[in-house]
């Protein structure tokens, strides 16, 4: 007998990690996607939400793609057309002519299955949290009526916006507040975390070899060209790109592989508080590592088994063989 | 001439209370619908109160609940007695329990999806009336994007150019939401903010409140009564000669807006955690060069706002 799929909303403004983070979701064989839902993020909206929806096809997801916020609760910061690309899918040629958005509101809609799937949904945010904002916002009963909420956001170390501040979480300080606050079984998967699940020269062969003769081959390789050539064209010295082009970081999926097992990662509960005030810390989660400001809110990913992380990988891209 | 729709957002609240008794004398207004908040009281009990002066006064509309808190407040604990108590620890002068329990229900919507099936479903714009912390509100402008351009106008009471009233430079309903007051001020709605300095010079007097009880029938009786531990308040702490009947100014201003004297001005709400948070940063002197944002009712007319009360409650004599 199969088992039973997994209900899954994802939460998303993509970006390239945030492809690679759809592609494991959808092809890991575990999740009944009910939803993509884009958010302002790495690139405006309009680019987020095509993206989604061309993704959502190209992977044969079928689910409905509903559109979220196009801004902040508060701040308006700066987006990262840089590291994605000015469409945020790299070069890649994101057709949606035929393609269609669902009606309503992220929000509403991921409040609607909350309720249809009865404390079975599970949700993966991988951008920032505006959309689960405002769904708290609403409804704030929707926190007990999720069973699981993995984002990925924040970092326990260093930032990569700022000194301290993730892109994620910097983006939307406030929204991620009032979901960090909000109740959620919460699993933070924090950029340092991410950085260090990276993909070496080798894991990077495998994974285009991996994707010989699949339906997003073509997904792989431009992803792959694009980043070599970005890294190429960054105001840095050789030995650093050198490490670069050996280390590459993809954030969404190191998040969307501790979706799909929690195992992969060792997590510990903490409370993490967001500063949405700070001149210099804005975006930043502070991690209480010694419980002095209340119970925690939380389960923090400190590490990621990244031998199991490369197999995963691989083996999701691989069920994407035509025929099968 | 075609009534102007309005949709009310309250936490009733005596002054609340007051704002409803001028909207329901008032014929050329068709509200849509109240939604509560918390502020003066919990959201639960802000509820109840507005059915129950609804239905004192005989203004029949859908009535939903919002929220409970603000955006990124705390809860605050309205089961223990407040620091300061305005309103009575019913929020309705701790006479409450003398009107009957309401027979309507509360809507089955949430606060904000009321709000939008209305105003959707108005084909000429609405104007809001808003007189409690702004988070119903800017719930709704942060979650139906697509219906800010049918909200005519905003008209809040809150903030302060100059001085507060929960703290020096804080007033009440931006104090509890001030990230709501922010979302609020910085939008592209047309809006106007009656705050303290328009308010405070509007003190009804005891010899006024006590005419509402001689020619308002039950309802001017309830008022009157209700009113009582307001404005002693008022008169103990404030040295003013009654109750502040700071929610009906932008009703008044509604129904004749000669009420009050109007400057519009570059304004902010300081969020920065600190003594100012929520205060209502206001740039008086042009010196920012930014772009005007805010109507701001400067100072208002005692004597006609307090006619318009009196005027009203007759028609329930």
């Amino acid at each position: 007998m199969a088992e039973k799929k997994r209900p899954l909303i994802i939460d998303c403004d993509p970006g390239i990690d945030d492809a690679e983070c759809i592609l494991m979701l959808q092809g890991c064989g575990q999740f009944d996607i009910l939803g993509i839902t884009p958010v302002h993020g790495n690139v405006s909206l309009d680019k987020t939400s095509a993206n989604a929806l061309y993704l959502n096809e190209k992977y044969g997801i079928n689910a409905k793609v509903v559109k979220g916020a196009d801004k902040a609760i508060i701040v308006r910061h700066p987006r990262a057309e840089y590291a994605h690309g000015d469409t945020g899918l790299a070069g890649l040629k994101v057709k949606t002519e035929d393609l269609t958005f669902s009606e309503g509101y992220a929000w509403d809609f991921i409040w609607e299955k909350a309720k249809e799937y009865e404390g079975e949904l599970e949700i993966a945010a991988v951008g920032p949290l505006t959309n689960i904002a405002l769904a708290v916002l609403k409804h704030p009963e929707i926190t007990k009526m999720v069973k699981r909420l993995v984002i990925m956001g924040g970092s326990t170390t260093f930032g990569n916006v700022t000194e301290y501040a993730e892109f994620n979480i910097h983006q939307d300080p406030h929204a991620a507040k009032i979901v960090f606050e909000a109740g959620f079984d919460l699993t933070m998967v924090g950029l340092d975390c991410c950085v260090n699940t990276y993909l070496d020269e080798k894991d990077k062969k495998d994974v285009v070899e991996a994707a010989q003769g699949t339906s997003v081959c073509d997904v792989i390789e431009d992803f792959d060209r694009f980043e070599d050539e970005s890294i190429d064209n960054w105001p840095i010295t050789e030995d650093k790109k050198a490490y670069y082009r050996s280390h590459k970081v993809m954030c969404d999926a190191v998040a969307a592989a501790v979706c799909i097992d929690p195992g992969i990662a060792v997590l510990s509960d903490k409370h993490v508080i967001v500063d949405v005030d700070g001149k210099m810390t804005i975006g930043q989660t502070v991690v209480d590592w010694f419980g002095f400001s209340g119970a925690p809110n939380l389960h923090l990913a400190m590490s990621v088994d990244r031998e199991r992380f490369v197999n995963m990988y691989l083996e999701c891209i691989r069920s994407y063989k035509e025929g099968e | 001439m075609a009534k102007t729709p309005v949709w009310m957002d309250v936490d009733t609240g005596l002054d609340d209370a007051m704002a409803l008794l001028l909207l329901s004398a008032c014929e050329d207004i068709e509200l849509l619908g109240i939604s509560t908040v918390f502020g003066n009281q919990s959201v639960e009990r802000t509820a109840v109160n507005t059915l129950k002066i609804c239905e004192l006064m005989g203004i029949d509309v859908s009535v939903a609940a919002g929220a409970s808190k603000g955006i990124l407040e705390e809860q605050i604990d309205y089961s223990k007695p407040l620091a300061l108590d305005v309103h009575g620890q019913d929020g309705l002068g701790n006479i409450g329990n003398t009107l009957p329990e309401p027979n309507k229900k509360l809507s089955d919507l949430c606060a904000v999806d009321l709000m939008a099936e209305k105003i959707r479903n108005c084909p000429d714009k609405v104007t809001i009336v808003a007189t409690a912390p702004l988070t119903n509100i800017a719930t709704f402008i942060l979650t139906y994007p697509d219906l800010t351009d049918r909200i005519e106008k905003i008209l809040f009471m809150g903030g302060a150019v100059f001085g507060g009233n929960i703290k020096p430079s804080v007033e009440a309903n931006m104090g509890h939401d001030p990230e709501a007051a922010y979302i609020v001020i910085s939008s592209d709605i047309p809006k106007v903010m009656f705050g303290l300095d328009a308010t405070m010079m509007c003190p009804m007097n005891d010899q006024e409140r006590f005419a509402m009880r001689d020619n308002g029938g039950k309802v001017g009786a309830f008022l009157c009564d209700a009113l009582q531990h307001y404005s002693k308040l008022y008169q103990d702490l404030a040295g003013l000669p009654g109750a502040v009947l700071h929610d009906s100014l932008p009703m008044a201003y509604l129904i004749d807006p000669s009420v009050v004297e109007i400057k519009e001005f570059p304004v902010e709400v300081e969020l920065s955690n600190g003594i100012t948070k929520g205060c209502t940063v206001t740039d008086t002197w042009y010196r920012s060069g930014k772009e005007n944002n805010l109507k701001v009712a400067m100072s208002a007319d005692r004597e006609k706002l307090i006619k318009m009360h009196l005027d009203a409650v007759k028609r329930y004599a």
